[in-house]
Order: structure tokens, then sequence, then C-alpha cells
């Protein structure tokens, strides 16, 4: 009986964790979106910078890019980017 | 010296382990977790793998993980930078897994299996070649990956000798044949990174009629390299795909529930048939390129089989190798073997013949589970009498759940967790549906032919290339014989077969050749067993309550047999579970 009373308890926290850290999450990333994502794109914009190249192009002959990807030494491999 | 493989976090988690350049183990995690294409972290997966090798994590000389994670996640950014403001819901939805999980692997490494050492993040589609190129029996091979997206690539090309694997050009996101693909999908009411097989299957049935249409939403250039209009699209930052324009061209979006129409079939003939140009066109380019006469193929692309059976007619490359797992769970095993034999310089010494690479059991084992369920069976004397009674039943037309030896690798059934049927009956296609599978109508069953007779009912490339044998190629059936087997013939008199080799499953094979001495064609149903919506069966729990659950006659497990009718107790029901 206890057992469940906890257990039903655990639950119910959590879920309220669960929504508070939701929630949280929501706010800060709304923020850092606003804050950092917004200016750095309108002033990208601004600078005619494309962060996606979305065009088409009749005259270009060829839309494959260099990549010459080859093995590398172990060391490269250890970085994430 | 041991490398394990990992690939997780966006679909089709997986893992694996190399030994000395062989392969020991490879599984999916939704094999174990039951959820199908589980993305998570694959713990069960990793712990299999070190289970089957009788080893544990500090015996793990390196990990390799299946891309760079931060160069997806810039990729990601600059999606948002690109489409601010209207990409807010999608960054608030995907940060918190970024900042949590995906750019912290080795922490997690760490803290779910105690490994501290090396950790070598390889790029994406580097491990698709090396998935396919590395195990593949050539020794030097053009190579053509081809998926949604990388980090940035969507579709690269290069050539390979030796341990070398030179990928030479790519596409980039948000231009991909893939999301293409996908985009089509969820236009048709079918989930993404989940039915692009079905959108596949239902193209026979419609004429490609929407091609012209099609063609105007790609520019392909006279090498085969394309981009895409995304004034059609939103997917690079929505979390949808289909853009208001691409709906006023092709109708609204179908509903899942909603009847699939002329329209639908239509639609997924003509994205069928661009599909095929589009691969064809390239894969002309990367022969005149590289000069190889072999070509390898990987990404979730290389699944389309329909456009793979094509590849050696419509293109000048001889022969052709898909691996099992081609999709994202395959590069697991692309980067254990990019670290064991071009990182680490080690000889190739494997090569993937067969797909029986996740967990087996034992007869001692299946035999504790039955009798402790409290399972009613019977055993077979020897396998003579398990392939002649099994080949009975199935010309009986009775439904067999066969489950015998490990697990398959990839995403398709191929002998080892599969459900066995007679293709002769013309009503058996129903018989199934009904049964057990629950899938749409328009879906055709795949058939199982030994190597041997191939030609006689296929009209297969010669010779038959080994993809076949791990069902990745659609073939036409030779006219005389699709009234011998409707229940594996497509509307378009096509077959997407399976080749089987004695060597490769004994009993499997047998059962296959026995049912032609009794029906006088040697070939099956093979589906996978399971029912919609649920992951294939790994364990003999999972067979067995499937079976329980559904129509399913017998059940052949190890040399166990399994009658449902004995068994009444645990019966559920399948039907009601059944999803997309």
């Amino acid at each position: 009986m206890s057992r469940e009373f906890f257990a039903g308890w655990l639950a119910g926290f959590k879920k309220v964790g669960h929504s508070f850290t939701t929630i949280t999450n929501a706010v800060f990333l709304t923020l850092a979106y606003v804050i950092g994502i917004g200016p750095t794109s309108v002033i990208a914009r601004l600078a005619r910078k494309r962060f996606l190249d979305t065009t088409l192009d009749s005259v270009q002959q060829s839309y494959w890019c260099d990549h010459e990807l080859k093995t590398e030494p172990i060391e490269k491999y250890e970085r994430q980017f | 010296m041991y490398v394990l493989g990992i690939s997780c976090y966006y679909h089709d988690a997986s893992a694996c382990l190399v030994k000395d350049g062989v392969l020991v183990a490879a599984a999916e995690e939704e094999r174990f977790s039951r959820i199908k294409h589980d993305t998570s972290f694959p713990l069960h997966a990793i712990k299999y793998c070190l289970q089957e090798a009788g080893i544990d994590i500090t015996q793990v000389g390196h990990v390799g993980f299946y891309e760079k994670p931060l160069l997806k996640f810039e990729r990601l950014l600059h999606q948002h930078l690109h489409a601010f403001p209207s990409s807010l819901p999608t960054f608030i939805k995907a940060m918190p897994s970024w900042l949590n999980e995906k750019l912290r692997l080795p922490r997690t490494l760490k803290k779910k299996l105690g490994y501290t050492g090396p950790v070598l993040f390889i790029e994406h589609h580097l491990a698709h070649a090396a998935s396919v190129y590395l195990v593949s029996p050539f020794t030097s091979a053009a190579i053509l990956t081809v998926d949604g997206v990388g980090e940035w690539a969507t579709t690269t090309y290069g050539k390979a000798a030796g341990t070398d694997i030179t990928l030479l050009k790519e596409l980039r996101f948000p231009h991909s044949i893939g999301l293409l693909y996908s985009t089509l999908t969820a236009h048709l009411g079918f989930s993404v990174n989940n039915s692009e097989y079905k959108v596949m299957g239902l193209a026979p049935y419609g004429t490609p009629t929407y091609y012209d249409d099609l063609r105007k939403l790609i520019d392909i250039k006279e090498d085969g390299s394309y981009r895409l209009d995304m004034s059609y699209f939103v997917y690079h930052y929505k979390g949808t795909m289909p853009s208001r324009k691409f709906i006023e061209v092709f109708g609204p979006v179908r509903k899942p529930s909603e009847e699939v129409t002329q329209r639908h079939k239509d639609l997924a003939s003509s994205l069928q048939k661009l599909t095929e140009d589009v691969m064809v066109g390239m894969l002309d380019h990367i022969h005149d390129v590289t000069g190889e006469k072999n070509l390898c193929m990987a990404g979730g692309v290389a699944l389309n089989s329909v456009c793979n059976g094509k590849i050696l007619s419509r293109t000048k490359f001889k022969d052709v190798y898909i691996q099992p797992a081609a999709g994202d769970g395959g590069t697991s095993v692309g980067v254990a073997f990019y670290i064991h034999n071009c990182v680490l310089k080690q000889p190739r010494r494997y090569v993937m013949r067969d797909a029986y690479l996740g967990p087996g059991y034992t007869a001692a084992e299946i035999r504790k589970f039955l009798d402790e369920q409290g399972v009613t069976y019977t055993t077979f004397k020897n396998d003579d009498e398990l392939v002649k009674r099994t080949a009975a039943m199935i010309n009986d037309n009775n439904v067999i759940g066969w489950f015998q030896g490990r697990m398959e690798w990839g995403p398709r059934a191929l002998g080892a967790r599969s459900i066995l049927s007679n293709p002769c009956n013309p009503k058996m296609q129903d018989i199934l549906n009904v049964k057990v599978k629950h899938r749409e109508r328009f879906r055709p069953f795949a058939p199982v032919v030994a190597v041997e007779d191939a030609l006689t009912y296929f009209e297969c490339d010669k010779p038959i290339p080994l993809p076949t044998d791990f069902m990745l190629m659609v073939y036409p059936i030779v006219p005389a014989a699709r009234k011998k087997i409707p229940a594996v013939t497509h509307v378009d008199g096509s077959g997407r077969l399976q080749t089987i080799r004695k060597e490769q499953n004994p009993r499997y094979w047998g059962v296959v050749k026995e049912f032609g001495k009794r029906s006088g064609v040697p070939i099956l149903i093979n589906t996978s067993f399971n029912i919609r919506g649920e992951p294939i069966v790994c364990t003999p729990e999972h067979a067995y309550r499937c079976m329980m659950g559904t129509g399913i006659d017998y059940l052949v497990m190890d040399r166990f047999l399994i009658k449902r009718e004995d068994n009444p107790q645990h019966m559920w029901d399948s039907e009601s579970i059944a999803t997309d």
C-alpha cells in the first residue's frame, strides 16, 4: 500500500519535473533563438550571406561540389568536427 | 583487436563488433527495445555484441561513431539562420536532445558502459561508403552513397581500391533525392523514414503521368548532379516536408486513413521513374569518372530494390554490391571497418556473404523457454524430418513462423526470422494479410528461391549479383511462371526475390527445395516475422508471442514444432495494435 503510494507520488513528481523542464527549455531556447539566431540572421541577410544554397543555376555545368575525403591521421577522427 | 561501431540518434540505431577484421556481431536496437526504428543509444545492441564475443567493454580498443556531430550541428544552425524566424518551433524541439545527448557521446559511453577509451568520429557518408565497400567481395570499386542527409552531404561518390577509400564529390543539403522521395512519401500519407518502400510497392499500380510535373522540381545536369527547387519544400526549416506550392501542384496531402486513389498511384509511379532516372544519370557519370566496373552503393536510397534491379541493365557497371543494412543502421559496420582497415591500416579479410549476424539461441535455450512457459510442442528427430514436414505443412497452405539460427542484420527477414507460406495459392496474399500481417493490400509479398533455380523463374542479371541474396533487387518474373506463383507476383509481373544458397542456411534452403519437389515450384513466400508496426522478432519469446497473437498456424523454432491450436491460452489480438 505504502509502496504504491510512494511510487505514484514519485511518478507525479517526475511528471511535474518534466513539465517544468519543458517550459524552462522553451523559454530559454526562445531567448537564445531571438537573441542569438535572430540578429545573426538579419545581419547576414544584409551582408547577402547565404546559409543554405537554395539557388538553381541554368548556366552552371555541374552541381557536384569538390569533396576529396580520404583517410587522415587518427587524431582527425577524435574530433567531432 | 576489437572495434565497436555505433550508429544512433537519428533513425535505426545499431551496433556492431569487429574482431581482427571479422564482423562478430551486428544488430539494430529496435529488435531489443521493440520500438520500431528506435533512435536511442543502442545499449542493448552493444551489450549483445559484447556478449556474442564473450568480452567486456574494457577489451574494446576503439569505439567508432557514424558521423561528425558538430558538423551536423553546424548544418542545423545554418538551417535556423537561413529560415529565421520560421524555424523557431523546430529549434525548440531539436535543441534539447542535441545539447543533452547528441553532442555528448563520450560522456554517454562512459556513463552507460564505463568506456573511457578512444572514440573516433567518421563522416556520415564515409561511414556509408565503408559499410559497403569494405565488406564487399571487390578489391576495387566505384562507390555511390545516397540518403536523406548526413552532416552536409546528401549524395557522394568516390572510388576505392584495397583499403583506400576516397570520396571525390558530393551534393549538399538541402538538395537530396532521398528527401524528395520522403516528401512524396509524406504527401502520400505514409510515415517518413519508415514507409518509403510502400511508395515503391505502390508505383507499379500507376502510370507516370506526373513525371513532367515532378521533373520541374529538380534541375538535373548532364553529369547527373542535381538540385531541387526549394520553393516546393519546407523540410529545411519545418517539421513537415511539402510546401503549399507543392500541394497546389500535386493535390492535398493524403491522410493515412484515406483510400489510396489512382492519383496517389500515379504520383508514386512518377516518383519511382524519376528516382531511377536520377540514379542512372549519376551512375553513368560515376562510371565515366572512375573507370570502375564494380559498383558499391549505400544509403537509404540504396534500399530501393526496384531501382537496384535495373542498375546493371541500364548502366555500364558489370557488378554491384549492397550490404543488407544499406540505410543508416548499416553505418555502425562502416565505422568499425573504416577504423580497422583504413585508420589502423589492417588488411581486409571479411566479406559479408550472409546477414546472420544477430542473436541466436541454442536448442537447449529454446527448450528451456518452452518448458518454462508450459508450451505444448514436439521435437523433430533430425533436419531431414524438419525440412520434409515443414515443406508439407506449407504445401497444405499453412502459415509457418520460421525461427532458425542467428537473427538477420538489416531490415529484411532472410530466413532466420521469417514467415513462410505457399506462393502457388492465389488466396495466400489475403490469408497472410488477414491472419498475420494486417498490411495494405497493394503491397506484394516476396519470394525466396534457391540461387540455382532463380533464372528459371526470374529474369535476373547474369551472373546473379550478391545483393539478390539480401532481397535488394527486384526482377521481372518469367512470364510463363507468373500464374504459378500469383501470391508473389506484383501487378507489373515483378518480384522482390531473395536467393538462398545452401551454405548460407541449409535448413531454409532445404525447405525451399523440398517444397519444390512437392509442388513443382521451388519458391516460397518469405515475409518478415512480425506484425505491421512492430520490429521483426528477436527472441523465442517474441516469436511465440507473435504466433499466439496472430493466425500463424505453426512455429518451427530450431528443431521444435509448436502448433498454435495446441496452445490457446495466450491469445491476444494482434490486429488491434497493428500500426504503420
